[in-house]
């Protein structure tokens, strides 16, 4: 694999945390005490994380280019749920937690409504993820592709297309070159005051 | 992981915030409706009853007055802008969007939008097309055509290929969606508070 050019931000744009989150402050992230952050992850700016409509779970190196939304499904129930302390009937609607795995890149103005993403997996620029989709370990989206409602999309699977289908498959070393280039773009994330 | 039940947590609004939670000059918001203060309001607009606009939404009037309806959903980074060239006389026009409607993320509306209507992440309506009732524009769809579209339309696909549907359509489980938010959305967000004028 070809080595990344290094890319610096202002040091004024960013806060990092104790466990290595590298987020922007013009990021959105709403309902900040459902998000769970696990480290090394990148949030660029203008991105959105909505937890206030149920809890996020992120894993270990996600990257966030800039605009990439993440915001849960929603599903109807059977039966309404949930009876509310004010007295009023419970809904039969909810929001689904959404679960996002480890080393995953998500490109630019990417919109992702999944249920729950895998480990391994690399999200093009400008995809619409629809809601109730799965996505599962080692899979690559390419840009422009519009994942259809419901869609569960099997391990090592290239995925493309408007409506979006499967068009190939990945090499069995996925998962070798998506924590390289997780972790060389990671690295290679750095501060202008340690240019040369 | 273990799943813990969705607990809301909510954090209740401060009192020494309500100074700024009036509505910008020339934006009327009716009761009931949930405008996040995290959005862009630009010119004269009229907000209807129970609508919903998701934080980081834009509504841009900029050549002439919008008003939205009841029971709209506009979800993040969605742009309604009124781009209308004004007429000889040089009167603005109005953008009207009607009643229960969903424009879902990245959607760019700039042309009148009647009732029961989906535009879908990214699609794009332009100011000389008119959406009429029950019509679903799918993904990354740009319209940009001279017309108003017959009800229930239905474009998707890459090739923006239309159909008419069989039956009468509305955005899915609409009124659940909006009870939930808005009951679910003033727990984390301070929202603008409604003026009658």
């Amino acid at each position: 694999m070809y080595e990344l050019q290094e890319q610096f931000y202002n040091p004024k744009d960013f806060v990092e945390t104790n466990t290595g989150n590298k987020v922007n402050k013009k990021t959105i992230l709403c309902g900040s005490q459902q998000i769970l952050l696990t480290g090394k992850s990148i949030l660029d700016q203008d991105s959105v994380i909505r937890a206030d409509l149920a809890t996020v779970r992120i894993g270990r190196n996600l990257v966030l280019s800039r605009g990439a939304i993440l915001k849960p499904t929603y599903k109807p129930l059977s039966k309404a749920i949930l009876p509310s302390k004010t007295g009023a009937p419970g809904l039969n609607f909810m929001y689904q937690n959404m679960k996002i795995g480890e080393y995953v890149f998500v490109g630019e103005k990417s919109v992702i409504q999944a249920v729950s993403v895998g480990n391994h997996v690399y999200i093009g620029n400008n995809c619409v993820i629809s809601r109730g989709v799965i996505i599962h370990d080692c899979v690559s989206i390419a840009d422009n592709t519009f994942v259809p409602p419901d869609t569960v999309i099997p391990v090592f699977t290239i995925f493309a297309g408007n409506i979006g289908k499967p068009v190939g498959t990945l090499p069995d070393c996925t998962q070798e070159l998506m924590e390289n280039f997780i972790t060389s773009y990671y690295a290679k994330f750095l501060p202008q005051s340690s240019r040369v | 992981m273990s799943t813990p039940s969705p607990a809301p947590r909510p954090v209740a609004p401060s009192e020494s915030d309500s100074r700024s939670l009036l509505a910008p000059p020339g934006v009327i918001i009716l009761p009931k409706a949930v405008v996040p203060r995290e959005i862009e309001l630009k010119g004269e607009i009229t907000i209807g009853s129970r609508t919903v606009l998701h934080p980081s939404s834009k509504i841009l009037a900029i050549n002439g007055p919008i008003v939205i309806g009841e029971g709209n959903i506009i979800e993040e980074k969605t742009e309604i802008r009124n781009n209308f060239p004004p007429d000889k006389d040089g009167t603005k026009k109005t953008l009207y969007i009607g009643n229960r409607n969903l424009f879902e993320t990245y959607a760019v509306i700039e042309g009148n939008v009647g009732n029961n209507n989906t535009v879908s992440s990214k699609a794009r309506i332009g100011h000389r097309t008119t959406l009429s009732t029950g019509c679903m524009i799918g993904c990354m769809c740009v319209l940009d055509s001279d017309e108003t579209l017959p009800p229930d339309t239905v474009i998707t696909g890459e090739n923006q290929n239309r159909r008419i549907a069989e039956t009468p359509q509305a955005p899915p489980f609409i009124d659940e969606h909006l009870e939930h938010l808005i009951r679910q959305l003033p727990n984390y967000h301070y929202i603008l508070k409604s003026s009658a004028g």
